[in-house]
């Protein structure tokens, strides 16, 4: 703990490039992050890549671009958390001593399956009977708004937040505001959600450059440091499982914070995994920012503006950022560095010390999600 | 209970074969599992126990009445299933929650719902896809 730092970020702006493969997503991100560390390349002794459906060795791919294989590769799988995880095996590799300088990526082609709902595992019983994430997570909205009178205005908040915040943001995908009413009348998906409660699809990719704490200040003098680098899986539950609490991610949260030693009122700024309007709602109260049933109340009293309490999604979050899935985990490490270095422009939160990413992926039967990583930042 | 095996006429099942079978009165009944290990239920089947990896899963057929946990009513999805499509969760009486395709103009969340079987949609080649539904119940 504290013994990794983060010397570099970068990152394409996510939209839909349909002229452009992986590879060519990936490179920009990576010398950015290169120029962005100050640091030469041929330094990088190791390279993690998350990505979802890029296809086989996509880091060697995006690597061998630029002239940067012959090191060791690891291409990480892991839905939305791919890049998440790669960021933590990263991190064990630097912690374990065995390097002290590693490469993170993520990237991902979307635009590739036309638009839609993601393409899931047809074996698994549910996507076979119909599941798509936007149902799973709308019956979790369905209940929530049940068992607490959210209500769709609250709902639509989220997405007029996330949405004001990405138009500060040029990585961001979507860079228009948004008013609730404008929410609550686009094109319906899966009730209660409407178009602008679910993140876009799209292309993108983020790096991140890594290295052991000892020679941080060869580079920046400013170094971020990994307080928490946490990974968890969800638990099998056939029967009556809370959808209105994330069990993955309330377990998760508590482990990152054990391992940071810190608590939530400890975090500045996080960006969570608000892939559709309920899910950064439901993940306020898992991660301890409010009471459970309290969420609809802290988005609507303005508590996770950037100017508020705690802010949420500073960058604009997948719904306004996008979530070209692969990408998303290094890209919220990317918003968090840029907080707490003072960077992040007319996003900036106040006096940020302190950040947390989350990244959860889903789509099993009997589970709340499969995978779910969370990292805790500090200056 | 005797069982025999659905036999749709000119429908594509869209479940495993030993997921739905007929009861003597002719009944459609979800067939699903139980451990003998560690007492864990689960719809459908599984050849292992997901709780405690007994293989020692009895089938056990599931009741055909429940409440309805939550739901959703979604424009989007595969092209073989009639938009919308209504989904959502329903608690067994037994312990069980199930996913599944719903009937009805209302759905209200916590009411009873009872299950049989109804098309879905049609593939691509005009075949019908069948599958078990639920609806809330006239009582």
């Amino acid at each position: 703990m504290g013994s990794v730092a983060v010397i570099g970020v970068g990152m394409i702006p996510f939209g839909k490039y349909p002229d452009r493969g992986l590879l060519d997503l990936g490179w920009p991100a990576v010398k950015a992050a290169i120029e962005d560390a100050g640091i030469d390349p041929k330094r990088i002794e190791a390279a993690y890549c998350g990505s979802a459906l890029g296809g086989m060795m996509a880091g060697q791919r995006i690597l061998g671009r630029i002239g940067l294989t012959g090191i060791p590769v690891t291409n990480v799988e892991n839905a939305c958390s791919s890049s998440s995880t790669a960021l933590r095996q990263a991190v064990m590799s630097i912690e374990a001593g065995a390097y002290d300088i590693v490469l993170v990526i993520g990237a991902e082609k979307l635009s590739k399956f036309g638009g839609g709902t993601l393409p899931l595992e047809e074996e698994d019983w549910e996507v076979s009977q119909g599941m798509v994430m936007p149902a799973l997570y709308a019956m979790r909205a369905q209940r929530y708004m049940h068992d607490f009178n959210l209500t769709r205005e609250q709902l639509a908040l989220v997405s007029v937040k996330n949405r004001r915040n990405g138009a500060f943001n040029s990585d961001a995908q979507m860079r228009k505001p948004v008013t609730v009413e404008e929410v609550l009348a686009s094109r319906p998906i899966a009730d209660p959600f409407t178009l602008l409660q679910c993140c876009p699809t799209g292309d993108g990719a983020a790096a991140i450059i890594l290295c052991s704490e000892k020679v941080a200040r060869q580079f920046r003098t400013d170094p971020v440091f990994v307080r928490a680098s946490d990974l968890t899986s969800g638990k099998y539950n056939p029967g009556f499982r809370d959808m209105t609490i994330p069990e993955i991610t309330v377990r998760g949260a508590a482990e990152a914070y054990e391992e940071a030693g810190l608590g939530p009122e400890d975090i500045n700024v996080a960006e969570v995994h608000d892939a559709f309007s309920i899910a950064e709602l439901l993940y306020y109260e898992a991660f301890g920012f409010c009471k459970h049933g309290e969420a609809g109340d802290m988005v609507a009293r303005g508590e996770t503006n950037i100017d508020g309490r705690i802010a949420v999604n500073p960058s604009g979050g997948l719904l306004a950022k996008g979530h070209p899935i692969g990408a998303t985990g290094a890209a919220q490490v990317v918003e968090i560095v840029r907080q707490l270095r003072g960077q992040a422009g007319e996003r900036q939160v106040p006096n940020a010390k302190v950040g947390l990413t989350h990244a959860t992926g889903g789509g099993i039967t009997g589970f709340d999600h499969g995978a779910c990583s969370i990292h805790i930042f500090s200056r | 209970m005797a069982v025999t095996d659905v036999t749709p006429e000119g429908s594509a099942l869209l479940m495993p074969g030993d997921a739905v079978k007929m009861d003597a009165t002719g009944k459609a009944r979800l067939i699903g599992g139980s451990c003998a290990s560690c007492g864990t239920k689960m719809y459908p089947k599984a050849p292992v126990c997901p709780s405690c990896m007994s293989a020692e899963v009895a089938e056990e057929v599931m009741p055909d009445k429940g409440t309805l946990y939550s739901y959703s009513i979604l424009a989007v999805g595969p092209a073989h299933f009639d938009k919308p499509v209504k989904l959502g969760y329903v608690d067994l009486p037994n312990g069980v929650r199930v996913f599944s395709h719903l009937r009805g103009e209302k759905l209200t969340i916590d009411k009873p719902v009872r299950m049989k079987l109804a098309t879905v949609g049609h593939r691509a080649d005009g075949v019908a896809v069948e599958t078990f539904i639920f609806e809330h119940s006239e009582e």
